[in-house]
């Protein structure tokens, strides 16, 4: 029960820090990884400071979990996810309905995929030459590993 | 815990089943869908963490299991439905790298819409009667709103 009080009061006092930077300034680039090394450095302080409660490993893989779960769904908290986008609109029309014309008026090409290449961009993920974008080797790497699972799935190409 | 720290092994072992399970069941039963064949993998992955050593789970344990396995299900989940993992995909299939127009041609808002708007349908959460589109059950609605709080919690502003 310890370690599942400390994995949340850590996890929260994280959180808090994380709150007050984004409000103070949100942070142009690299959001993802600002926002692991303050749940990385939070960790190494309730670590220390935390090492005479009983259960410690328990502690530091549950916030370890946390963290991640948290980190992982950042994305769809900063990005407006389109299924989401897409049942607000279709809540939005009520009793009338809403057609698939009026989706594809005001949710374009630009806000859909060419904000994602700009995101893209941002986070290192990919580089431009020439006009043309190119994977870097931190994208690359991403990208073989979903193709990997994707295969061993036995799916096509989601998106 | 008297177990020289093994039980922390028990939810990974649980996640390792999950994994194991929702691979075979899509892989080899495509039909049963990637959204059942994760919910499987969750089930059968927490009844192994369970029953390995009954006498070892504690809550901190069974919260480490549900917190690796929503990871895993963000990963799976983002493979099938993220678009920037889609965007490093065509990227990586073209050696010599992608414009803006390029990258449209393969992947463009009318396909993020479509994919999407097949995938509501076919979960239920979303109606299709004469051409329009009604809200089939509460449960997305439900995550959009959690989401846009959690958003002006963060970021200060509703999407």
């Amino acid at each position: 029960m310890n370690a599942l009080f400390y994995g949340l009061l850590t996890f929260f006092a994280a959180l808090l820090v994380h709150l007050a930077v984004w409000r103070t300034r949100l942070p142009g680039k690299n959001r993802a990884f600002i926002l692991a090394n303050i749940f990385f450095w939070t960790l190494v302080l309730g670590a220390v400071s935390l090492k005479g409660v009983s259960s410690h490993i328990d502690y530091i893989v549950l916030y370890c979990c946390l963290a991640a779960a948290y980190v992982v769904s950042y994305p769809a908290m900063e990005a407006d996810s389109p299924s989401l986008v897409i049942v607000r609109k279709i809540a939005g029309a009520g009793k009338s309905g809403l057609e698939k014309s009026e989706l594809y008026r005001t949710m374009t090409d630009e806000t859909l995929v060419a904000a994602g290449v700009e995101d893209l961009l941002n986070n290192n993920l990919i580089r431009i030459d020439s006009g043309k974008y190119i994977l870097t080797s931190k994208g690359r790497f991403l990208a073989e590993v979903f193709v990997w699972f994707r295969r061993l799935l036995n799916a096509p190409k989601g998106g | 815990m008297g177990d020289n720290g093994a039980h922390i092994f028990i939810p990974f072992i649980g996640l390792a089943a999950n994994v194991l399970v929702q691979i075979s069941v899509f892989r080899f039963f495509p039909g049963t869908g990637l959204l059942r064949s994760v919910f499987l993998g969750f089930a059968c992955g927490f009844l192994v963490s369970i029953l390995i050593r009954p006498d070892l789970i504690s809550a901190s344990n069974i919260a480490i299991y549900v917190l690796s396995g929503y990871c895993y299900f963000h990963f799976v989940n983002m493979g099938e439905t993220a678009r920037r993992v889609r965007i490093l995909i065509e990227l990586k299939d073209a050696r010599q790298g992608l414009s803006l127009r390029e990258i449209l041609e393969r992947y463009n808002f009318k396909d993020v819409i479509e994919r999407r708007i097949v995938r509501l349908v076919n979960n239920g959460q979303v109606i299709c009667k004469g051409g329009k589109y009604y809200i089939g059950n509460s449960a997305m609605l439900a995550i959009a709103g959690f989401l846009a709080a959690v958003k002006h919690v963060i970021f200060g502003r509703m999407p």
